[in-house]
């Protein structure tokens, strides 16, 4: 399968991120399109015809978050641009962001229509200074040529967008905890239910969107829902942007239609495995997802088939490993980050991410045992089914999926006491 | 038969025999105070307190022997120290309310508090029968209990 | 909505509102927690109530978790099991084991649920975490280790106490809790965090290592700190208090308490307190003797002045921090035995200026409404009181009023707690009030906002609409330091409200001229129709422990038991009956027409019960003078005070701790203390002493055997106690109005007295405005052109806590606090020495600059020794002396 360039078709042009650029291919087209003749139900309906499900991670239908919002009859309603791109591998809204920031705004700006919202806000991580940049010069050059702001082109539809930069806490990805963060709290999620549609900002109805899912909605308007349900996989229709990264030959961000597989990523567009070397596992979802070794290559990459594989799609961040790689070790890279990025909030998540950790430093230490697996699984389905939120239901899939695809490795560091590394270089 | 016995006296010589035997053997009876009976390891004497080898106390108050204690013979006061420790300022046993159940010994989480061998324990004034801190941490110093 | 659910096979109704965990608990089935706690929002965080639901394929936490109609919860299977395990597991990874020194072993709920729950072994190997900790305040204990994150002291600080002075920050395994960047602790040492903690990472410093939990028995008794009448729980051991616990879910505080009732414990057990009578011997030396001879040497002095220069010349002053009974029993001894009506209570100046006010408008001698109306409240207008510190608890209802959504303007000299929590601080310069006052009644009037009832009544309110003429919105504003938004915006917000009441203080009453501002607060209530309904009222509010008991036992000058008046011949004759007794004619005098008498050589006895004139009456030297002069003197303490050195006979009182009784709080509720630990050394209680005095005087009418049976006395004189005794008191305070029809309703649940009075309006009488046409209380001396507000720190009540160790932790000395602005303008630097300087007399005090101050205006606590305010006060006759307010001059020193 090969690239279709929807939501990166500005990307290569030169001077992308400047507003004349964006003019140039059909941007502005939509909004006013939508302002001047469709009711924000029609626009509902036109994003619930395409199917387009939420890019983020767990793949909600837009429409009909949208829907909910704009049925709550509180006001005022706030929508929420999620680019807090936290997930280690990705890197896919970056491009947009900093290539293509007028699709946010349209497509913001067309949420909130749809909604009844007249403020947004764009929650930008700290790490992406220039990112932050570029969408507050966007912003100011729709303003300024009234796609954003007070009675936007005349229809008497308002809507302003304000950049907020994060404090660089991975778990504000998650949208209560976003909020919590925007509200200037500390960023813990919150309690679910109510969900942000009804509760959100201000204790006020919000919907949050991911970068990727806003930029996809002025082609949705422009072309119609049928057209975008047609790409991809009938339960996941449309492109998606999977980051590909790791030891292939050729790292980056790939915009296909949903469904592709993981051999077609690597292998047809990203360039292979780097010279001389075999597939040996990806994390598809990036480190949150669980593992995928040599015999799911032909996995199709959506939602719906990642999670009969037993991992999961989230932000579609690929992240390719090659036989040099000691899976122990990633592993344990991974859990070091889950365990510095746990809020703290709940029981499970702080205080059983860093037991993990421990085991897992002792099973390279060479001071662990067989039993020590055992109580690694237990403590990982411990963490799983009781944690608070998502960060720490996600956390462990790379310690289950790896002991449970890998064992051999693991067993080697019990086994040699220390010596393990050697051992597994000489297996594999 | 009966008459047999009277005339031989068996039982007299029996009976001899035995006291014979015994005058013989070696005493069971000790010449207290002369001479002290060797106690076994798990005998239950007054309370003795121990230290750890750096001569600070094992005792941290956490008042659970005075808690256990079947007939309330222990009184404890403890208070902040300097550096924010707990400080036992006074641990007393009225041994004249205890009575050596060890209950103390058993429930001490810090191997501070032991029955000791030691049992002479009359005296004259019964205010006396209230023993310090102090006096069972020099009891505990006695070099039998290094075992403890 | 009611709904139905089955928790363990079990069926029950609940409100629809309800959580899994608290439809669980009703039917007794415990589901362990540890950050659930109620009155807190809910966080879910700790995991440890996890439960199976039917339905929903994860556990869930049953505190987060509503209740829905046909749920089907289980919270006994083996994954439940499981999970409660493991979380267990997973706190007692980090948690240290040191229970054996830890201060909360024993109410720990993580060693209570781990003994219940947990596994005996621990499967982690390695180092636990170490967090670096240190001492963060000189009372509040953090242990960071001990630490499980629940959160419950930084919500307990946030959203009951409004202080948020505790936050969490770092992440994951390294989160720790404490103050803003780890600095020292700047609260106001409510004590709620200690509460709330369910292991031993908040404790107590005043109790730490002294002494474990288990071996206190705990009783519970009112605090005797201030007007509020909190229920708090005394924990002692051999004879001795070793800290208050908070009665969870008792009382009208409902377990809330204050820095002073959580600390102050520290006094009762005290090395000073004197334990036995001591009379003045032939050398002039007070020396320890006995209760007989102690009394008859009182009792003979007493009665041989009282026979040989008449009642007039003998006089007696009590502390409203005593009870109900003692009070009584002390005015019946003055009256009765010493024929006297010379007795009066510090707050005496209180019941002679704002009760009569109330008594001429309401017809009431008390606050209108329960405080528990303030929790609901709409609109909230506090005029010249920081309830904060006034009553802490209060505020807290307050606060909790703000966080419903009431829109609570403060009408203040400076800056309270409040103030950042309230809709509007106004800083109201002093003097000026009325003119605040006025121009939210002009608003009122012009903007037709007045109650269309009022209107029906009165026709038209010309009189008033003359009053607030001569003034134009923009003046008032100018006068007030306000804005003409402010004031209307107010305005409009009180007379929109549907529930609104008005809290009224010391600051703005106890100032010359200073029952117009009431006068005009009643026309305010009156115009608006916010009276006699739930949620409407009038609070006069004055910290004095008992005040309001010290006037219904008739502890005045001029008042008998029952607000009767001492001129009504009638009344008297009732009284007279009913103790088989004569009570003298004539009015007595007041608390400082008998120093002033004294002075004078008139009055010769004085009885000084719990009471210390040098630390708090005006007069200054005049006034040891005055003591001196004294011919029989009687100090009746816990503590040798100062008075106490100078008297002849200084008698051993108990505490509160110590002691039964009853107290009435300023929302007319009567509840009953009990005693907790015997009265130290021979002390005895107060009316026990006034008991046996009266004996020894011959008296028997005033042998009593317990303050029961006082009690059933004070019932049978006073009419608004009838039905009263100590049994009905036992579980819950009664508020007066209380008769004894109302004693049967008791026993139904939730009966507790007369909620507000004035249910029917005011009665024919009595409505009429005052319409004040002065625009303010009086003016400063252009030679004393500082305006000085003596008042009351948050962590100290009057002098009896400077013994307090713990309290004066947090505060030990006074020092003017000033505004920077007012410093500059002086040339005064923050830490320098002046002079304060008044009519009276002037001291040398330390200044403080503070922002919270208005400029213009000092502020000067009034609990300390270093600076003594009765110095600075004028005493004379009560329409002159005003113990809150003095205009002074500074100088530097």
């Amino acid at each position: 399968m090969s690239e279709l360039k929807i939501l990166t078709r500005n990307v290569s042009r030169p001077n992308p991120a400047h507003i004349d650029s964006y003019l140039v291919n059909e941007g502005y087209v939509a909004l006013p399109r939508a302002l001047n003749e469709m009711t924000p139900e029609e626009v509902i309906d036109e994003v619930k015809i395409a199917r387009l499900r939420g890019r983020g991670g767990a793949g909600f239908p837009a429409g009909m978050k949208w829907d909910f919002a704009s049925r709550d009859r509180r006001k005022p309603k706030y929508i929420i641009c999620n680019a807090d791109e936290g997930e280690p591998g990705t890197f896919k809204d970056r491009v947009l962001i900093e290539n293509d920031p007028h699709a946010i705004l349209e497509g913001m700006a067309l949420a909130g229509y749809a909604a009844g919202a007249e403020k947004g806000f764009i929650y930008i991580r700290g790490e992406y200074p220039q990112g932050a940049r570029i969408l507050e010069r966007a912003i100011a050059e729709a303003t300024s040529r009234s796609f954003l702001g007070d009675n936007i082109l005349n229809s008497g539809f308002n809507f302003s967008v304000t950049v907020h930069r994060g404090a660089g806490a991975y778990v504000c990805g998650e949208e209560t905890a976003l909020i919590e963060s925007l509200e200037g709290k500390r960023g813990q999620s919150r309690i679910r239910p109510p969900f942000p549609v009804n509760v959100g900002y201000s204790n006020l109805p919000t919907v949050v969107n991911n970068v990727e899912t806003l930029a996809s909605v002025p082609p949705i308007i422009l072309r119609g829902g049928a057209w975008y349900a047609s790409i991809g996989t009938p339960e996941c229709p449309g492109t998606k942007l999977y980051s590909v990264s790791g030891h292939v030959a050729r790292p980056g961000v790939y915009e296909l239609p949903m469904g592709v597989t993981l051999r077609e990523l690597i292998f047809d567009n990203a360039g292979g495995m780097r010279e001389g070397r075999t597939f040996k596992a990806a994390f598809p979802g990036g480190a949150s997802s669980a593992c995928l070794d040599e015999s799911q290559l032909d996995v199709k990459l959506d939602f719906n088939s990642l999670a009969v594989a037993g991992s999961m799609l989230g932000s579609g961040a690929v992240i390719v490993l090659d036989d040099t790689a000691d899976m122990v070790k990633a592993t344990h890279v991974l859990i070091k980050f889950f365990e510095h990025e746990s809020c703290g909030k709940c029981t499970p998540c702080r205080e059983g991410l860093f037991w993990v950790r421990r085991i897992l430093d002792q099973i390279l230490e060479g001071s662990a045992s067989e039993q020590d697996l055992d109580l690694l699984l237990e403590i990982c389905e411990g963490i799983r089914s009781t944690s608070f939120c998502g960060l720490g239901e996600a956390s462990v899939s790379c310690v289950e999926s790896t002991i449970k695809k890998f064992r051999g490795e693991y067993l080697a560091y019990l086994r040699n006491s220390g010596s393990g590394e050697a051992e597994t270089e000489a297996a594999s | 038969m009966g008459l047999m016995t009277n005339i031989l006296q068996t039982d007299l010589i029996k009976g001899l025999s035995l006291t014979i035997r015994y005058f013989f053997s070696k005493p069971v009876t000790l010449r207290y105070p002369e001479v002290y009976y060797d106690l076994p390891e798990r005998f239950r004497g007054a309370q003795i307190l121990k230290r750890h080898e750096d001569g600070k106390e094992r005792c941290v108050g956490c008042g659970l022997c005075a808690e256990i204690c079947p007939s309330r013979a222990i009184a404890m006061e403890t208070s902040e120290g300097e550096d924010h420790e707990k400080v036992v300022n006074s641990y007393v046993i009225d041994l004249g309310l205890c009575i050596y159940c060890g209950y103390c010994q058993e429930v001490c989480p810090v191997d501070a508090v032991f029955m000791g061998q030691d049992f002479e324990l009359t005296i004259t004034d019964p205010g006396k029968l209230k023993v310090t801190k102090e006096q069972m941490l020099t009891k505990g110093d006695n070099p039998r209990y290094d075992r403890l | 909505m009611m709904v139905r659910l089955t928790i363990d096979g079990r069926q029950i109704m609940v409100d629809g509102h309800v959580n899994v965990l608290d439809a669980a608990s009703k039917l007794g089935i415990h589901i362990p927690t540890f950050c659930h706690q109620a009155r807190l929002s809910d966080l879910g965080a700790c995991r440890m109530c996890l439960v199976e639901v039917e339905g929903m394929g994860k556990l869930q936490t049953a505190c987060t978790l509503a209740v829905n109609d046909g749920m089907v919860v289980r919270t006994d299977t083996p994954r439940v099991e499981k999970a409660r395990r493991m979380m267990l597991e997973f706190l007692l990874i980090n948690h240290p084991l040191e229970c054996t020194v830890c201060d909360a072993s024993g109410e720990c709920t993580l060693q209570d649920l781990a003994f219940k729950h947990g596994s005996a072994e621990t499967r982690f190997k390695g180092k636990k975490r170490i967090l670096r900790d240190h001492i963060i305040s000189p009372l509040i204990d953090r242990n960071l280790n001990r630490c499980i994150q629940c959160k419950r002291c930084v919500r307990v600080c946030e959203e009951i106490q409004g202080v948020t002075a505790l936050g969490m920050s770092y992440r994951g395994a390294a989160t720790v809790v404490g103050p803003f960047m780890d600095k020292s602790l700047d609260c106001e040492y409510c004590s709620h965090c200690i509460w709330s903690c369910p292991v031993g990472a908040i404790t107590s410093r005043a109790m730490k290592h002294k002494v474990r939990t288990w071996e206190m028995e705990k009783s519970e008794a009112i605090c005797p700190y201030c007007s509020c009448g909190c229920t708090l729980s005394y924990n002692y051991r051999d004879n001795v208090v070793y800290r208050v616990t908070h009665a969870e879910g008792r009382g009208l505080n409902m377990g809330s308490l204050c820095s002073k009732g959580f600390f102050g414990y520290d006094v009762i057990n005290h090395p000073d307190r004197i334990t036995a009578p001591m009379v003045r011997d032939a050398d002039g030396v007070l020396r320890r003797t006995t209760w007989q001879s102690a009394l008859e040497e009182v009792a003979r002095n007493m009665k041989r002045i009282s026979r040989e220069s008449g009642g007039k010349a003998v006089g007696g002053i009590a502390s409203d921090r005593l009870t109900n009974e003692d009070l009584y029993l002390f005015q019946k001894l003055m009256r009765m035995v010493f024929s006297s009506n010379n007795v009066d209570t510090p707050s005496g100046l209180w019941s002679r200026t704002v009760v009569p006010v109330l008594e001429k408008r309401m017809g009431v001698r008390a606050a209108t409404n329960s405080l528990d109306d303030l929790n609901y409240t709409d609109a909230l207008l506090i005029v010249g009181c920081d309830i904060t510190v006034a009553n802490p608890i209060s505020g807290l209802k307050v606060k909790q009023a703000i966080r419903r959504g009431g829109l609570v303007t403060e009408v203040n000299p400076g800056k309270t707690a409040l103030s950042r929590l309230a809709r509007r601080s106004l800083a109201v310069p002093v003097g000026k009030e009325l003119a605040l006052v006025k121009g939210l009644i002009k608003v009122i009037l012009e903007e037709g906002l007045y109650d269309s009832e009022t209107l029906g009544k009165y026709g038209k309110f010309s009189e008033l609409e003359f009053s607030v003429r001569d003034k134009s919105l923009k003046e008032i504003a100018r006068e007030t330091d306000c804005s003409v938004d402010e004031i209307t915006q107010t305005a409009r917000e009180f007379a929109g409200a549907k529930k609104a009441s008005i809290i009224f203080g010391e600051t703005a009453v106890l100032q010359a001229g200073g029952e117009k501002v009431l006068e005009a607060v009643i026309d305010l209530l009156v115009l608006t129709g916010k009276l006699g309904q739930e949620g409407c009222g009038l609070y006069p509010i004055l910290s004095g422990t008992n005040f309001q008991g010290a006037l219904d036992m008739g502890v005045s000058p001029n008042w008998l038991p029952g607000h009767a008046a001492v001129s009504s011949d009638s009344e008297r004759k009732r009284v007279e009956k009913a103790w088989n007794g004569k009570v003298p004619k004539d009015g007595g005098k007041s608390a400082y027409e008998m120093i002033q008498a004294a002075a004078a050589g008139k009055l010769k006895a004085l009885y000084l019960a719990g009471v210390n004139p040098l630390a708090t009456f005006p007069g200054g030297e005049d006034l040891e003078k005055a003591l001196k002069k004294m011919e029989f003197l009687v100090v009746q303490e816990l503590f040798l005070t100062d008075t106490a050195k100078l008297a002849d006979v200084v008698l051993p009182a108990t505490s509160l701790a110590e002691k039964n009784g009853t107290l009435t709080n300023v929302e007319r509720r009567v509840q009953k203390t009990s005693k907790a630990i015997d009265g130290l050394g021979h002390s005895l209680p107060d009316w026990k002493i006034f008991s046996d005095l009266g004996v020894a005087c011959g008296e028997e009418g005033m042998n009593y055997l317990n303050s029961s049976e006082v009690m059933d006395e004070i019932a049978s004189v006073v009419p608004f106690y009838s039905g009263i005794n100590h049994q009905i008191l036992a579980d819950n305070g009664l508020q007066w109005p209380f008769s004894r029809d109302d004693a049967r309703e008791v026993y139904h649940e939730g009966y507790l007295g007369t909620r507000h009075l004035l249910p029917e309006g005011l009665s024919k009488d009595k409505q009429f405005f005052a319409a004040v046409p002065v625009w303010e209380t009086h003016s400063a001396d252009s030679k004393y052109p500082m305006t000085l507000v003596l008042g009351d720190l948050l962590f100290h009540s009057g002098s009896f806590t400077r013994y307090s160790e713990s309290l004066n932790q947090l505060a030990a000395q006074a020092t003017l606090l000033m505004n920077p602005q007012t410093g500059m303008g002086l040339d005064v630097q923050d830490g320098s020495s002046v002079r304060a300087v008044s009519t009276q007399g002037e001291f040398t005090v330390t200044v403080s600059y503070s922002e919270d101050i208005a400029p213009g205006m000092l502020f000067l606590p009034r609990h300390f020794k270093n600076a003594p305010v009765s110095a600075l006060m004028i005493p004379g006759p009560d329409d002159q002396a005003r113990t809150a307010i003095v205009h002074v001059r500074v100088v530097k020193a």
